[in-house]
């Protein structure tokens, strides 16, 4: 009997892992869209939210500035379709069984709270956002519905709980891409008020969510459950590898939130940001990538493709940094003015494309080199069926 | 090895830091830039015929392109004489300054309306902000992010706005806080409500005056290519009795206002009433009737089969399908009157001012009941919902 519940309650990490990569790869096609929104500047070429999903089927125009934003707008649904199933999954890995079940209320709450949120905005469509009342109550409702999950994730990585680390990062991601389409939204709603602000924020913000993602696909990873990860490679792992790729992220970051403000608010300054912080992410990466074909234990979980891909990645990303800079500032005009033609979007978008992926690969590198250098990381994920 | 990283990241730190310098206020328009000299074809006269197809995104200038072989007249200002060109722009220069010290010279009317350097100067900065990407720095609706927009951002530059409350074809302030205020529904013009009414006003008068100088440009250009100004010499004293008569209209128009009396809307109850039931038999009746500027005729079946049009800007139009509850120029019973009494000007619907405000009522009442067929007493509604 013990043994029967034990296998009903232990979810294989490959579904969890099928499921985070899914999720992940379908919000880089959504980054993808909503870099080609900002492109092609068509963030408001539908001015009404929220609205129903159905509603960006049956509303259907025929100019490629509507299209491209409901394309957003419907993978935005997928992939928070997906992190919510992802999610409900992940905390199936709760051993406790009273935790558990108010962990599921919790997420119920939180996704009645939500929708329950948007319900109110849609039943109040015909008002204008100055008469419109924010249902407050209903967000309060959602924050509850955290507030629970987020209690017991942090009770069982106290109490050293199995998979605690991934129902944190599990609920974590849900929340993550809840507050992204929020910010999407709003960027429509606040537009006069606060668009472009909210535009920069939900750029940034884009990437903090598909860290969230990648650092899930890495956590689920097989090469990461397998027992490859031995007692002999941890100690050959040196400390300065573990913080270089952490320097790398951050900075990697940095350069995207600069990259972010560029795109949107074209000020000397941030150009001026986004240039240095150039030449500080390719030190750090090659010197990342340098310490790491020179180590070849690490080099048994990753892969030299992988390096070469990286380093043609950033050779690629600087190079479109110089086209796309010239085709958004070399005209004589002023940079919003500049007209919107297929050659520069796509190198625009390229560029904002590539280095989202240089980013979601270098947190999965991070998160696989930290967890091979430190036991205590590696323990909470070690083994696939242990019981 | 710490304490060298910790020097390096101290080093770079400062040197950022000095790079703060130039921030930059992205909403002021750099002193150097001035506005640019029309290029796109000007309409002159509106084809007769109708268009074959409708506009598509991003092609403004290859739709009016075709005005030409369908009947319609445009003037291409890359054909006139250079020295007439330059003494135009000259002179707007000179009288109308640019984005960044916008102005209509010392004119008394000017400053009547509240088109003061400082107000204009405000309203420039939030253009830039909130209207230029599609609109464009001139208001000519060539802006980036409009090319794949439809229906096409406004073109300003005719002096002829759509949503009017006038007899001269010139908005009151009023119509413009209006849209600011709403937007278009069925368009991606959005609403600014949550901007101050200070705001709102700022951009409204800024919007005045790019169709101002748009329009004294427009209409010199004309003058020049249908040979009504021989001389360059000639070109600086036309646009100015251009500036003077326009500035007249939009004072009129201003002035109009004043004298109106507030619209009073009549109590016909709610709709499935009797008083409201007998209400829309009325406008149905009215909206039906035959005749050269009825209804019926250009609002074919109710709109579902109405035929393109070209609008004054050379853009394709299509008279509104009342089956669907959202009308451009907005859903209130007040928005309703005002398109029919005085008419879409730039569009061809014109104005009635023969029909008496109870029969407008009317009109208003059939109008914003046909979307619901429960609104509608049976008898109209078998007519206008036949069965099949």
């Amino acid at each position: 009997m013990n043994k029967i519940l034990i296998h009903f309650y232990s979810i294989p990490l490959s579904l969890i892992y099928i499921l985070s990569l899914l999720a992940f790869l379908s919000a880089l096609v959504l980054l993808l869209l909503g870099q080609l929104v900002t492109s092609f500047r068509v963030g408001m070429a539908d001015p009404i939210w929220p609205t129903e999903p159905w509603y960006l089927f049956i509303n259907y125009r025929l100019d490629f500035g509507y299209f491209i934003e409901h394309m957003h707008r419907i993978i935005g649904f997928v992939v928070g379709g997906l992190v919510a199933l992802l999610t409900i999954i992940i905390w199936y890995t709760e051993q406790r069984s009273i935790y558990r079940w108010t962990g599921f209320l919790g997420l119920i709450i939180s996704f009645y709270g939500f929708g329950n949120f948007h319900r109110e905005l849609i039943s109040q469509r015909d008002l204008t956002p100055a008469e419109t009342l924010i249902p407050f109550r209903s967000m309060g409702i959602t924050v509850v519905g955290f507030c629970i999950l987020y209690s017991i994730t942090i009770n069982s990585l106290t109490a050293g709980c199995r998979y605690s680390i991934l129902r944190l990062i599990g609920i974590s991601a849900l929340l993550a891409i809840m507050i992204q389409g929020l910010l999407g939204g709003f960027r429509v709603f606040f537009n006069e008020l606060f668009g472009t602000d909210l535009a920069i924020i939900h750029g940034i913000f884009a990437h903090v969510v598909l860290g969230i993602l990648s650092f899930l696909v890495a956590l689920t990873h097989p090469m990461l459950t397998n027992s490859l990860c031995t007692y002999s490679t941890r100690n050959q792992c040196s400390p300065l590898l573990v913080k270089v790729s952490i320097f790398c992220t951050i900075s990697l970051y940095i350069q995207v939130i600069f990259g972010v403000l560029v795109r949107h608010d074209p000020i000397p300054l941030t150009q001026k940001l986004h240039f240095l912080t150039a030449f500080l992410v390719s030190f750090f990466l090659f010197w990342l990538l340098f310490i790491i074909y020179s180590s070849p234990s690490v080099r048994l979980f990753l892969d030299n493709r992988l390096l070469v891909v990286l380093i043609f990645l950033l050779i690629c990303q600087l190079v479109l940094g110089v086209e796309a800079w010239m085709e958004k500032f070399g005209s004589y005009t002023l940079p919003e003015l500049v007209p919107v033609t297929k050659w520069n979007a796509t190198v625009r978008t390229l560029h904002s494309l590539i280095g989202s992926v240089i980013l979601a690969k270098i947190v999965m590198i991070t998160v696989w080199l930290y967890s091979i250098a430190h036991p205590f990381y590696s323990s909470q994920v070690q083994v696939k069926d242990q019981v | 090895m710490k304490a060298f990283c910790c020097y390096v990241l101290t080093i770079i730190s400062i040197t950022l830091c000095l790079f703060l310098f130039g921030c930059g206020n992205s909403d002021i328009h750099p002193p150097t830039l001035s506005f640019v000299s029309r290029l796109d074809r000007l309409v002159v006269q509106v084809p007769s015929l109708p268009p074959p197809s409708p506009d598509e995104p991003g092609k403004m200038d290859q739709g009016i392109a075709r005005v030409d072989k369908l009947g319609g007249r445009t003037l291409d200002p890359n054909t006139l004489p250079v020295s007439f060109r330059q003494a135009l722009d000259d002179y707007l220069i000179c009288t109308f300054g640019s984005p960044a010290t916008p102005s209509i010279g010392d004119h008394p009317i000017a400053t009547r309306l509240g088109l003061t350097p400082n107000g204009l100067s405000l309203g420039s900065k939030l253009y830039r902000k909130h209207c230029l990407q599609c609109h464009n720095i001139a208001g000519d609706g060539r802006g980036p992010a409009g090319q794949f927009m439809i229906p096409f951002p406004r073109d300003f530059r005719q002096g002829q706005f759509k949503f009017i409350s006038t007899l001269n074809g010139k908005p009151r302030r009023i119509d413009l806080h209006h849209v600011l205020d709403e937007g278009l529904k069925g368009t991606q013009m959005p609403s600014f409500s949550l901007l101050s009414e200070f705001d709102r006003d700022s951009l409204a008068r800024y919007v005045i005056y790019l169709s101002i100088r748009g329009q004294v440009e427009f209409d010199t250009l004309i003058g020049i290519g249908t040979g009504k100004i021989i001389d360059s010499t000639q070109v600086s004293r036309f646009a100015n009795d251009r500036l003077d008569t326009i500035l007249l209209e939009w004072e009129q128009a201003e002035m109009n206002s004043l004298k109106s009396t507030s619209l009073q809307q009549p109590d016909d109850g709610l709709p499935g009433s009797p008083q409201h039931n007998d209400a829309v038999r009325r406008g149905h009746a009215l909206f039906i009737t035959p005749g050269e500027s009825s209804c019926i005729s250009c609002h074919v079946n109710y709109g579902r089969n109405s035929k393109l049009r070209f609008d004054i800007w050379g853009t394709v139009a299509r008279p509104a399908n009342i089956y669907e509850p959202v009308l451009k120029g907005g859903n209130r019973p007040e928005d309703v009157y005002h398109r029919i009494r005085w008419g879409i000007p730039p569009v061809g619907m014109p104005p009635h001012p023969h029909l008496s405000d109870r029969q407008i009522w009317d009109l208003v009442r059939f109008v914003l009941a046909v979307p619901y067929p429960s609104h509608l007493p049976q008898d109209i509604r078998n007519v206008v919902y036949p069965s099949p």
